[in-house]
């Protein structure tokens, strides 16, 4: 926008992104397997990441020739017609979630493991997992005569792993083994609400 | 004396028993608690049982919470036993969990409780034969592996 030159690096989930500005246009942006137009339209649907400028890094090739205003709200309209895709539903709450500390990845599965949506994009193959701790979660609610528990909260392999109901699904955040669970669970609870 | 460190869990306000069982589901120790044997038993295979699920995929426990309104049960797992603490006041979440941690400590430092522990030592996923599963349990078991 100030005629820079400048190389910027997204990074979500642990997976990077590029934008290359050439005197204040984007010139070029690569977003795996996206470059160009369509790179930049994914980069803006992202809710979280860690952003870093680099000056004067140019880039090796040029493949948006669109000005950056128009790119800009041809992206935005994009984003306002993703609202009504089912595979955007949970984005809002998505968004929400991560405003808690310590959040890393969201799940949303239903009763018997299967993923509803996954903020982080990857494939899941531990949906048998999931299912089979709510099972024995309820079963251990079921001996002390009361419903499945509210939450759950699971320390292994330096992480904690909160399940919580949602609506008719479960909702399985992935967070860093050291927050304070009195400190956080209102705060998902009202992110959830 | 185990009887003794156990005390210190169920002297804190609002903690309303405490048990010791091995990962064999073999209960130790049981303080303040209104469930029959059987019961505490089937409790520790669940409780265990999920430990044992996450040990399918190489992630190790060390520590359960489940949480109601007005109730939460917080486990401190090892690799041999854990410790089990029922409470019915989340204010006392972080006193529990300090002294949770300290009992295991004691417990690891206590020789008859290692002797005791010697004889019922068993892997993570031992529990998984011992637990009773439904059809779609045993589905969902198959495709953990």
């Amino acid at each position: 926008m100030e005629r820079n030159t400048a190389k910027l690096t997204i990074e979500h989930s642990g997976k990077f992104g590029f934008v290359y500005f050439e005197n204040g246009q984007v010139v070029h942006a690569e977003y795996d397997p996206d470059i160009g137009e369509k790179a930049v339209f994914r980069l803006l649907t992202l809710y979280a990441g860690k952003f870093k400028v680099e000056s004067g890094i140019r880039a090796p090739v040029r493949t948006i020739h669109t000005n950056w205003n128009n790119l800009l709200l041809d992206g935005l309209h994009q984003l306002d017609s993703m609202d009504d895709n089912p595979e955007r539903r949970y984005d809002h709450l998505f968004e929400r979630l991560f405003t808690v500390k310590g959040v890393k990845t969201a799940l949303i599965f239903d009763k018997e493991g299967a993923i509803i949506a996954n903020s982080s994009g990857k494939s899941q193959s531990e949906d048998a997992l999931h299912a089979l701790v709510l099972n024995a979660a309820d079963k251990i609610g079921m001996l002390l005569k009361r419903e499945g528990p509210d939450y759950i909260s699971i320390s292994a392999a330096s992480q904690k792993y909160i399940y919580a109901k949602y609506n008719q699904y479960f909702v399985l955040l992935e967070m860093d083994q050291k927050i304070k669970l009195d400190v956080v669970l209102p705060l998902i609870k009202q992110a959830l609400a | 004396m185990i009887e003794d460190i156990l005390k210190d869990v169920t002297e804190i306000d609002a903690v309303e028993g405490v048990y010791l069982a091995s990962n064999r589901g073999e209960i130790l120790d049981a303080r303040g608690l209104s469930f029959d044997m059987d019961a505490l038993k089937e409790l520790s295979r669940r409780l265990l049982s999920i430990s044992a699920f996450y040990a399918t995929l190489g992630k190790k426990v060390t520590e359960l919470e489940f949480y109601w309104a007005r109730n939460f049960i917080t486990c401190k797992v090892s690799d041999h036993f854990m410790v089990v603490a029922f409470s019915h006041s989340t204010q006392v979440h972080s006193l529990l969990r300090i002294t949770l941690n300290v009992t295991m400590s004691k417990l690891l430092e206590n020789k008859k409780f290692n002797k005791w522990v010697k004889s019922h030592l068993a892997d993570r996923t031992y529990i998984i034969k011992k637990c009773e599963w439904t059809e779609a349990e045993e589905k969902l078991l198959a495709k953990l592996k």
